[in-house]
């Protein structure tokens, strides 16, 4: 009897929350798609993608989307100005609909009259995604760090963690910068962040577990900076680099972010040690990342040679300069029995395009190269003009990814674990909040329709007032907590010890430049 | 009766010196912010305390109007008095004591000064006392439902646990290197004295007659009352530059102006409102005839103030230097806490700046605080039209200022008004009248000789024929015929009647000096005669930015 009693209720309780409204009697066509936020329109999603919830712009009361599946079965959704999807009968029609299409019908009530509006698809690829996604989330201020978190993100519905929040220690006087968190091959058990002023360190997990470490020795610029796991190795490629803002009074860029030093340096995690991989006169070799198979260590690096006076400090000359500064892509193949690399290779001389080149991210089959390019400096999420362009390794072509890039910018980009999605931050928004997109890429190579990361409320952007960024697929979630972070954080942090290489005086760049079409 | 009375004699004192505050009381509805919808509150949350927290800025905003905030906040106060006298049964005199916890609450909401831009906890004008109320609430609902059962008196330790129970943030005062526990100390006060309250009935006194308990009433008011001012912050200056700000952010020029021409010894941030009004009434050649010479602000303890916190982001913004002015605003929301005041004037930098999606998402969410709606609608419409956008005040200010085609990578080392006045100074590709006269001004204001040559020669050629300001001839008198001047000024028709007080200041300049006066003694005696030249302001005006 009393199961009976409890089943009536479940089910009472499963009718309220999943309200399915009835279509409209009687409607006029709109002619026209319904104006949408996020844009989901004919977009192509993950088939573990958590509901793609939206509000409707303009003058609604109420409104219906209808969701048609291939084998037209229908579900209906919508109140008020926004469409808020049950998440078990979305990951249903995801379900009924990989490898093809969910027809969205939207109608909308304006002054007490219906409109049908021009249906759209939402396509759902066959290829899932990883399950979770870390980020950091920052106010997009210029020097103050209040308020930060590395957040995970599980992709398939809205829960959110934080795996480590500065507040947890920025209360003790001094503040505490987090960044550049890092995972070996999409794992957790092998991550990393860095902590900085109030109980600075890297924080170093290895197997579930934190450990700081200090990885500024006496023989390198600074402690380890942008991050790259090996993807089977203990070896963190780092570059090491001496950063400094300035800003300016009318550009829209508002802040140029530059290093006037910067190295490339290989962390062995095992024997605690840190040895030069790339520091070469006059080069500001940055943003390591390794290919694939471990063989080679893809770097950029700007020439720059100084021309004023020494009365003018570097720093000052290089923001005088500012504009001149311009990032190549090279290489350095790695031989993992002796941790030595070969001589520095050319991949694309963007400099040669008047652009500049970050972030280069090599796809897990390791055939395209995805990067960052915008006509100077390195820290293109400052730069309006910024746009994801994409390598064929094979083929050597450049090309701008036409579908996914926007009139602002977009960098901090990422390639799922299966190669067919692409993570990135963008900030066509509204020019200064960073925000997540997905992009699918087919086996064709083609980058399609990019969407917004999916949230709860539709309204969640507008009034969400911190940036995302450096967006890490990730295959489970991080199980170390933040309380553990904080507590290892307290301890005094693990000196790296400095072993000498002869990268100072390493080869010189290989004039066997890899030719290059830009489209 | 009466007793009603005596219940509400505290809250009534309270209001009164809460209302001698008003001008504070906008400030702080205006350095606080509360966003209606889920996603502020989830955000809130995420912080210890974040609940009262949020209560606290939902409730502060409605400072913007003083008099209702103070209504509510001693609303709460007087709702807290009655249930501590309730559950821990206080009558007669031992009532007056339930007082003390709420003079505590009252003193940590007037005693901060200038803490109000270093605080790093939103609505903390009511999380503090809502969350006591709180406290309060459950022990008197627990003590009232026990009592039903066992008559004894718990309401002490019942306080003690709810109160650790709910207090999750302790207010705390740190900004750099230096902590201010002082302002703590309300925070200890209200509770232990609640505590303290179930001994009161130990003390068997009790007043003679009628008229000794009112004497006593009335007396124990008069100290509350007159300690709870006393310890409030009523620095002169600090008032000053609160009704400064907002006059200016009114775009009220003559009220800045009035205040500053009020002001004994105004601090140098007021200096710069002054001259702000000054440059936008075009009056600033006049910026040495009212006193051109500030103090550092008196913060009351070891506190160092700074503009970049304090108005950063309104003098840039004032100046035309909107990507500043927005930077200085957002750096402010991060590092210290949201402000309805900052996240205005990152609106009106995205207008200005036809950043017009930025502008848009800001008036959204001050669209959804309880006050700043009709704000929201004075601004959305210059989105839409540009029509709108010319006709605003902010464009008519503001909008000859912007240099569009000169971009500069610059760094302002957190002192704004210092980088604003070299940046002018300096200034050589000048657009208008308005920019000619802040370069010159600028210039002079810095003491740049060589700076103040340079621009008084391109004002010459940009404005030939027309009279030259007092202000420029007096400057050029001093600094444009010395050896070391890059300008020639044999032939400029200076004014007989400027070149006769020249004359006259010399002479007294050098008579008194003769005479052995120390430089600072010189300067005060010749004030009240040249206080009013670029020439006293030179040799013995000192204006500090910080």
């Amino acid at each position: 009897m009393k199961k009976t009693l409890y089943m009536i209720i479940l089910a009472l309780a499963f009718a309220a929350c999943t309200n399915h409204p009835k279509l409209p009697a009687t409607y006029e066509t709109a002619g026209s798609l319904p104006d949408i936020y996020p844009d989901y329109t004919d977009v192509v999603v993950p088939p573990n993608i958590a509901p793609l919830n939206f509000g409707i712009r303009g003058n609604i009361t109420d409104c219906v989307a209808q969701f048609t599946l291939p084998d037209n079965q229908t579900f209906t959704f919508g109140s008020g100005n926004k469409v808020l999807i049950d998440e078990s009968d979305w990951h249903d029609m995801l379900a009924a609909a990989q490898g093809e299409s969910i027809k969205v019908t939207v109608f909308t009530n304006e002054n007490g009259k219906w409109f049908a509006h021009t249906p759209f698809n939402i396509y759902v690829a066959k290829e899932e995604i990883d399950p979770y996604i870390s980020y950091r989330l920052i106010f997009p201020s210029y020097v103050a760090y209040e308020m930060l978190s590395i957040s995970q993100r599980n992709l398939t519905n809205f829960d959110e963690s934080d795996i480590y929040n500065n507040m947890i220690i920025s209360g003790e006087k001094d503040g505490q910068c987090i960044n550049c968190h890092s995972y070996q091959n999409y794992g957790t058990a092998n991550m990393q962040f860095h902590m900085r002023q109030g109980h600075g360190g890297t924080m170093l997990v290895t197997n579930n577990v934190p450990q700081k470490i200090d990885l500024k020795t006496d023989s390198t610029i600074s402690a380890g900076v942008y991050p790259a796991w090996h993807p089977t190795l203990p070896l963190i490629a780092y570059s090491t680099n001496h950063t400094g803002q300035s800003f300016h009074t009318r550009s829209k860029a508002k802040i140029e972010v530059q290093d006037s030093e910067s190295d490339i340096i290989l962390y062995d995690i095992e024997k605690n040690e840190v040895r030069l991989v790339s520091s070469q006169p006059n080069e500001l070799e940055c943003f390591p990342t390794w290919s694939p198979d471990g063989k080679y260590l893809y770097f950029c690096s700007a020439h720059f040679e100084r021309q004023m006076p020494d009365s003018i400090p570097l720093a000052g000359e290089m923001i005088q300069r500012y504009e001149e500064l311009r990032y190549d892509i090279f290489r350095k193949s790695f031989n993992a029995n002796d941790l030595s690399f070969g001589p520095t290779e050319v991949v694309y001389k963007a400099s040669d395009d008047s652009l500049s080149a970050t972030f280069p991210r090599i796809s897990p089959d390791g055939r395209y190269l995805l990067t960052g390019i915008g006509s100077f400096g390195c820290f293109h999420v400052w730069h309006p003009d910024a746009d994801l362009y994409l390598m064929d390794l094979q083929s050597k072509k450049i090309r701008k990814l036409e579908n996914v890039n926007s009139q602002y910018a977009e960098s901090y980009h990422n390639w799922s674990s299966n190669g067919r999605w692409m993570i990135f931050i963008s900030r066509r928004d509204d020019s200064n909040f960073s925000r997540l997109y997905i992009a699918y890429f087919d086996q064709q190579g083609k980058a399609h329709k990019a969407f917004a990361l999916p949230q709860r409320d539709p309204d969640f952007y507008t009034y969400f007032m911190r940036s995302y960024n450096v967006p890490e697929f990730m295959k489970e979630p991080v199980s170390v907590t933040p309380q553990e972070f904080a507590s290892e954080a307290r301890k005094p942090a693990k000196k790296a010890t400095y072993v000498s290489t002869d990268a100072h005086s390493g080869a010189s760049i290989q004039n066997e430049e890899v030719k290059h079409t830009v489209n | 009766m009466k007793k009603a009375i005596y219940t509400l004699l505290f809250p009534l004192a309270a209001y009164i010196i809460l209302l001698l505050h008003a001008d504070y009381l906008h400030a702080v509805a205006e350095g606080d912010m509360f966003i209606g919808g889920q996603a502020f509150f989830e955000e809130t949350l995420r912080t210890p305390g974040g609940f009262w927290t949020w209560i606290g800025c939902f409730l502060t905003q409605f400072f913007t109007y003083p008099w209702l905030g103070a209504l509510i906040l001693v609303a709460i106060w007087t709702a807290t008095y009655i249930m501590l006298t309730d559950a821990f049964r206080l009558k007669g005199w031992h009532s007056l004591l339930a007082w003390i916890p709420l003079f505590a609450l009252l003193v940590s909401v007037i005693d901060i000064g200038y803490w109000l831009y270093y605080i790093m906890m939103p609505g903390y004008w009511f999380s503090q006392s809502v969350s006591f109320f709180a406290a309060v609430l459950t022990t008197w609902i627990i003590v009232r439902l026990v009592r039903l059962v066992w008559n004894k008196d718990i309401a002490w330790i019942v306080f003690i646990i709810v109160y650790f129970a709910m207090m999750q943030q302790f207010p705390v005062f740190h900004h750099r290197n230096y902590e201010n526990h002082l302002l703590q100390l309300p925070f200890i006060v209200a509770p232990v004295s609640v505590v303290l309250l179930s001994l009161i009935r130990l003390v068997k006194w009790q007043p003679r007659s009628k008229w000794a308990t009112e004497i006593t009433t009335f007396t124990a008011l008069a100290v509350f009352s007159i300690t709870a001012y006393l310890l409030s912050f009523r620095n002169a200056n600090f008032h000053a530059e609160i009704r400064m700000q907002s006059a200016l952010e009114a775009f009220e020029w003559d009220k800045v102006i009035e205040e500053a021409q009020a002001a004994k010894n105004p601090t140098n941030l007021m200096v710069v409102f002054k001259n702000i009004a000054l440059m936008h009434t075009d009056r600033m050649p006049e910026m040495f005839k009212i006193n051109n010479c500030g103090s550092m602000p008196e913060t009351g303890d070891s506190l160092i103030v700074r503009t970049a916190q304090i108005a950063g982001p309104l003098v840039y913004y004032y100046f035309g230097q909107i990507n500043y002015a927005y930077r200085r605003a957002m750096e402010n929301n991060v590092q210290y806490r949201l402000q309805a005041r900052n996240m205005k004037m990152m609106a009106r930098c995205a207008i200005m700046n036809h950043e017009f999606d930025l502008a848009a998402k800001y008036l959204t969410i001050l669209s959804k605080s309880t006050f700043n709606k009709s704000w929201v609608r004075e601004y959305e419409p210059m989105l839409r039209f540009a029509d709108n956008l010319h006709k605003s005040k902010d464009f008519q200010f503001i909008a000859p200022l912007l240099n569009e085609d000169i971009n500069t990578l610059d760094i302002d080392n957190s002192m704004p008004v210092q980088w604003i006045l070299n940046h002018f100074a300096d200034l050589i590709n000048t657009k208008n009248r308005k920019q000619d006269n802040i370069a010159l001004c600028t210039s002079l204001w810095v003491k740049d000789e060589y700076a103040f040559c340079i621009q008084f020669y391109n004002y010459s050629k940009n404005y030939p024929g027309e009279p030259t300001p007092e202000l420029y001839q007096q400057a050029a008198l001093l600094l444009g015929r010395s050896e070391d001047s890059p300008i020639n000024l044999d032939n400029f028709p200076f004014d007989q009647l400027i070149l006769d007080r020249f004359d006259h200041f010399n002479s007294d300049y050098a008579s008194m000096s003769n005479m052995g006066i120390p430089l600072k003694e010189i300067g005060t005696r010749m004030r009240d005669v040249y206080g009013d030249t670029y020439w006293w302001y030179y040799y013995f005006g000192d204006f500090k930015a910080y």
